[in-house]
């Protein structure tokens, strides 16, 4: 620290806390200190306890979430058991994970007055103190913009300034990157070591995607796993001790590969910055273990299943989104779609879908031979399935087999055969047991799974996934993926996966295509995407930190580093 | 803790949600009956459902804004008598709702029975009488075609709250069965 | 994307520059009284004003005209329904019968056609008040409003959350149906009604979960900002009342002392010069 005399801001003296409707405590025993003017990162895997302890610190425990707590919590030297969530509300801002739930205003500047209004405060003071914060956090000419016309970043920051007008010492994130493309949360972790030197703030963050956030200034790691601190460490050690992938969790690529590489990490410096790590023969060592790996193995070029010929289409009259774009998807290969929100890479699929009616779509769509401009919505979904991002959207049926069924029985499809071609289905999603619970009781990363088979069960030959990792840990996004996997070579699946996320690419991808501003910047195979990073800056793409690492290093990655990092790391997961 | 006065801040957001769905379901969820005009309203499924779960000022104030907000968006006029018939029944089955608990997980047939007596009567009181009296007092229409439009209407939703109401109301209680219960199965 | 329902466009005219409050009073004012008269030469009064009001706002014909249409047609079914259902309402109203066309139940009478355009005109002035107050008032100081003129703050903020999220609620609603029509379910109108109520409790599940969730966030999120401590609260929308606002109240209430001395001389809500 760089004050002379650190001073415990908030104590947590062995706390312990159960909700009333369970047996067991989630959090047991926890011992913390934050120091003023410290940035800490609380980070598990699902189910580790890490929003109930957040849910302790913001205040909503007790009030919101009823149960019973033991241990003692103090702010500044005061006892803080039994404040209410106003008061607690003035001494640490808290940003929960939902931004759209967040996001209470009808524009920027309204939702960033909100806490001032609720405190009565005078016209003048609130629009000066708006005035400030929105420039603080870049938001100045935004002021009067909706929420529907923000980017995830913008509206991120919309939610922060919110809280930070409250002038409170600490300010409290809950997992902020899960609305976040990579880019953007990069952007964001950036602006919060700007808030901590530049105004003193505390920082807290709970956080899952450690792998994206090591890299900035953070002074402890905090892991938690089954309700229970394991480890209060800076981040070197962390990476030293190799605890994020015993406790579940994703360690950053670069990382990967140097553990790969039988690298001593405790002999290396800097070891959190990727670009500028640096240990004795660490590039020799590096070079040999990719020299080693097996050849890149050439993906046989098939014949084409999809063609979008010409395609032109808009939104408004003036600005066309698409202008004679054209597209291909061939047999049985995995294409990544890319590029920053806005793009065109959802209208795209829409249209594709038959989601936006073909009467301002131009151009020729054909699928094997088959004009898809003649089928409709649902002709199309029997031979090019969409799952779309949000799992909670799709689920309409009582039971998970029902689910499964629905758009057999639509189809007016027998029962013996429906049963025949759901349950193998169930099998493989690891969902057969469950197959009589109502849909609403599953997990979001079993929901995800269920959405696939869903639209899995009418056998199309091409499979949209729109951001399929979104919003999971490693553990789970891993499992999903080989699913896809499995799903792709069992059933010769084409598949087309729309991400922000290049390190998925990297591994899965056979080929990729950037869309920016409805057009194709790039159609090439992932790893040369990586080598353009006026392609990646253009289309709002964070570069991996293998990349970064390895170019920085005078190195050039394959994909086979990709894939082979991928497989260990599933492979130490189970 | 400080006092709270009034309505609690999760009531202003059932209301504010709660009125943003039942105006979606209103604009895009009406189903032709195939007679003229008459439409089996999905928003009043939900409007059950809303009122059952958090009440009768809940539910009151969202088919009274919900209604309102809907006719100024879709017609340009207000109709007062309809807008507040509307807000009669979401008062109406929220009350039945406070004493016969039809949102708390346990949906037996007696309550399916009760529930539906409950949007009997308070279809039958919003429609065939708050309505038409109200378009007879403030807008001095004729007697006959009032109460026939208010017959229609009170047909048509107390079927539609049979069947939508009902289903609703059964798929969310089932929802709520304790997640313990649930056992794998070979 | 149509984050903006009511349809608000900003302007400079005088009409836009008056605050959220006054173009809530008189909306209401005006709509309340209006449709109390019976009167056709005040209904024509605040039509003639209402219709003025349109072009000093300056609203667009294109923004507006379906809008328009549409009530006309509704109206012109309302009339056809009260002649159906009613045909002599106005002789009852009016006390005399004087018929201009054909005979029986179903004969025209002068009085049912003089009723049947006090109702037409009532159209004729609601109809641009309302597009007025939608299209010239920011949503934003709606419910700034609606707290001014004495609803609690609470059930103000409650709208303003509906105007909030009706945006996403109908981009949710949209996804969630064509997903649904990708499984199979047609929504049009060629299957039977049973598959359409079966479809639209599909399309509600996932809806009415969500919508759930949601409540329960925004209002942790909204008591982390303290909403609710006070028993008042300000508003960044709240705009003081200038000049204009107090000359637009005045002429209301104009408006609303001409109706009151007419309701005194006629003695009654109609107006009849013609027995």
């Amino acid at each position: 620290m760089e004050n002379e005399t650190s001073r415990a801001i908030l104590k947590l003296d062995n706390v312990t806390f159960k909700y009333e409707a369970q047996k067991e405590p989630t959090l047991k025993n926890i011992n913390l200190e934050v120091q003023a003017g410290e940035f800490i990162v609380i980070a598990g895997a699902s189910g580790s306890g890490k929003s109930t302890l957040g849910r302790l610190i913001s205040g909503l425990i007790p009030e919101a979430f009823p149960g019973t707590l033991t241990g003692e919590l103090y702010f500044d030297g005061q006892r803080i058991n039994d404040e209410s969530i106003f008061k607690r509300s003035q001494k640490i801002g808290t940003v929960l994970q939902d931004v759209n739930a967040q996001f209470v205003g009808l524009s920027v500047a309204e939702d960033i007055a909100f806490a001032l209004e609720n405190d009565e405060v005078g016209e003048t003071d609130m629009h000066a103190a708006v005035a400030a914060w929105a420039s603080r956090l870049d938001l100045g000419d935004k002021l009067q913009l909706a929420p529907q016309q923000l980017s995830g970043g913008q509206k991120q920051r919309t939610a922060m300034a919110g809280v930070l007008i409250d002038e409170s010492p600490v300010l409290l994130l809950d997992e902020p990157l899960a609305s976040l493309d990579e880019a953007s949360g990069q952007e964001m972790l950036g602006l919060l070591e700007r808030l901590r030197t530049e105004q003193g703030i505390t920082i807290i963050l709970i956080e899952h995607r450690l792998a994206d956030v090591l890299q900035y200034k953070i002074d402890r790691v905090v892991l938690l796993d089954e309700g229970e601190i394991v480890q209060d460490a800076p981040p070197v050690e962390i990476l030293q001790e190799a605890r994020l992938p015993q406790y579940g969790l994703a360690e950053p690529l670069y990382v990967q590969l140097l553990r790969a590489a039988n690298i001593e990490l405790r002999e290396l410096s800097q070891l959190t910055q990727p670009q500028t790590v640096l240990g004795p023969q660490l590039q020799q060592q590096i070079e040999e273990y990719l020299a080693q790996l097996p050849n890149h193995e050439t993906t046989q070029i098939t014949e084409p299943l999809l063609t979008v010929t010409d395609l032109s289409f808009s939104y408004d009259q003036n600005q066309p989104l698409f202008d004679h774009l054209n597209f291909s998807l061939r047999k049985s290969e995995i294409v990544t779609l890319v590029g920053k929100n806005g793009s065109g890479k959802s209208t795209l699929i829409n249209i594709l879908t038959g989601f936006i009616e073909n009467k301002n779509v131009g151009g020729t769509l054909t699928l094997a031979e088959t004009d898809l401009r003649t089928l409709s919505i649902k002709e199309r979904a029997e031979r090019m399935g969409y799952v779309i991002q949000d799992p909670n959207l799709m689920l309409t049926q009582p039971t998970v087999f029902d689910e499964v069924a629905s758009g057999l029985r639509l189809r007016n499809v027998s029962d013996s055969e429906i049963a025949e071609r759901v349950v193998p289905l169930l099998e493989l999603a690891g969902l057969y047991s469950m197959r009589n619970w109502p849909t609403d009781s599953l997990s979001y990363g079993q929901k995800k799974r269920l959405s696939i088979i869903t639209i899995l069960v009418l056998n199309p030959d091409i499979l949209i996934l729109d951001e399929p990792t979104a919003g999971q840990d490693a553990e789970n996004a891993n499992r999903l993926m080989d699913f896809v996997r499995d799903l792709q070579q069992s059933y010769g699946l084409t598949i087309l996966l729309v991400t922000h996320d290049l390190g998925l690419m990297s591994y899965i991808a056979d080929r990729t295509v950037v869309l920016v501003d409805g057009q194709i910047m790039a159609d090439t195979d992932p790893i040369r995407l990586l080598q353009q990073p006026d392609v990646l800056t253009h289309a709002h793409l964070a570069p991996t930190s293998l990349d970064v690492f390895l170019t920085s290093h005078h190195m050039v990655a394959n994909q086979q580093v990709y894939r082979e990092l991928h497989k260990r790391e599933v492979a130490h997961e189970s | 803790m400080e006092k709270k006065n009034g309505l609690s801040t999760r009531s202003v957001v059932a209301v504010g949600i709660g009125t943003a769905v039942f105006i979606i379901l209103f604009k895009f969820l009406a189903i032709p009956t195939g007679i003229a005009n008459t439409q089996i309203n999905v928003a009043q499924a939900w409007l059950s459902l809303i009122a059952a779960i958090f009440g009768p000022v809940v539910g009151g104030l969202v088919a009274f804004i919900g209604h309102a907000l809907n006719d100024a968006i879709s017609y340009g006029s207000i109709w007062w008598s309809w807008v507040i018939a509307d807000g009669v029944f979401g008062v109406l089955i929220g009350l039945a709702g406070k004493y016969l608990h039809f949102a708390d997980g346990n949906f037996t047939t007696r309550k399916i029975i009760g529930f539906n007596l409950a949007q009997l009567v308070s279809n039958i009181v919003a429609w065939l009488v708050v309505a038409p009296l109200g378009d007879i007092l403030i807008y001095s229409e004729p007697a006959a075609k009032v109460f026939t439009q208010g017959a229609v209407s009170t047909l048509v939703n107390v079927i539609s709250t049979a069947i939508l109401g009902t289903a609703v109301l059964a798929i969310y209680n089932r929802t709520k069965v304790k997640k313990n219960s649930l056992e794998h199965e070979a | 994307m149509n984050h903006n329902i009511f349809g608000f466009h900003p302007g400079t005219t005088p009409i836009h520059q008056l605050t959220g409050t006054t173009k809530l009073i008189i909306f209401l004012s005006l709509t309340i009284f209006g449709s109390l008269s019976f009167d056709l030469r005040y209904l024509l009064l605040l039509s003639v004003v209402a219709i003025g009001a349109l072009f000093v706002a300056k609203i667009k014909w294109t923004d507006v005209r379906v809008l328009v249409w549409l009530v006309i047609v509704f109206a012109i079914l309302n009339l056809i329904l009260i002649y159906v259902f009613a045909p002599q309402y106005g002789t009852h109203l009016f006390g005399s019968k004087t018929v201009l066309l054909g005979s029986g139940a179903y004969a025209l009478t002068f009085e049912q056609l003089y009723y049947e355009i006090i109702v037409f005109t009532k159209y004729l002035f609601a109809l641009p008040l309302a597009l007025i107050f939608l299209m010239t008032t920011n949503p934003s100081e709606f419910s700034a409003g609606l707290n001014k003129i004495g609803i609690s703050y609470r059930v103000a903020y409650a709208v303003a959350l509906a105007l909030r999220y009706i945006p996403d609620i109908q981009v949710e609603y949209q996804t969630i149906s064509k997903v649904q029509q990708a499984r199979g379910y047609d929504m049009s109108k060629n299957t039977s009604l049973w598959h359409r109520l079966k479809g639209a409790v599909g399309i509600m599940m996932p809806l009415m979960f969500t919508s759930l969730e949601q409540i329960d966030s925004v209002s942790r999120a909204m008591d982390l900002r303290r909403f609710g401590k006070r028993k008042r609260r300000t508003w960044y929308y709240a705009q003081k009342f200038k000049t204009l606002d107090w000359w637009a109240i005045a002429l209301t209430s104009l408006l609303i002392g001409i109706e009151l001395v007419l309701l005194l001389t006629n003695g009654s809500r109609f107006w009849y010069p013609f027995k």
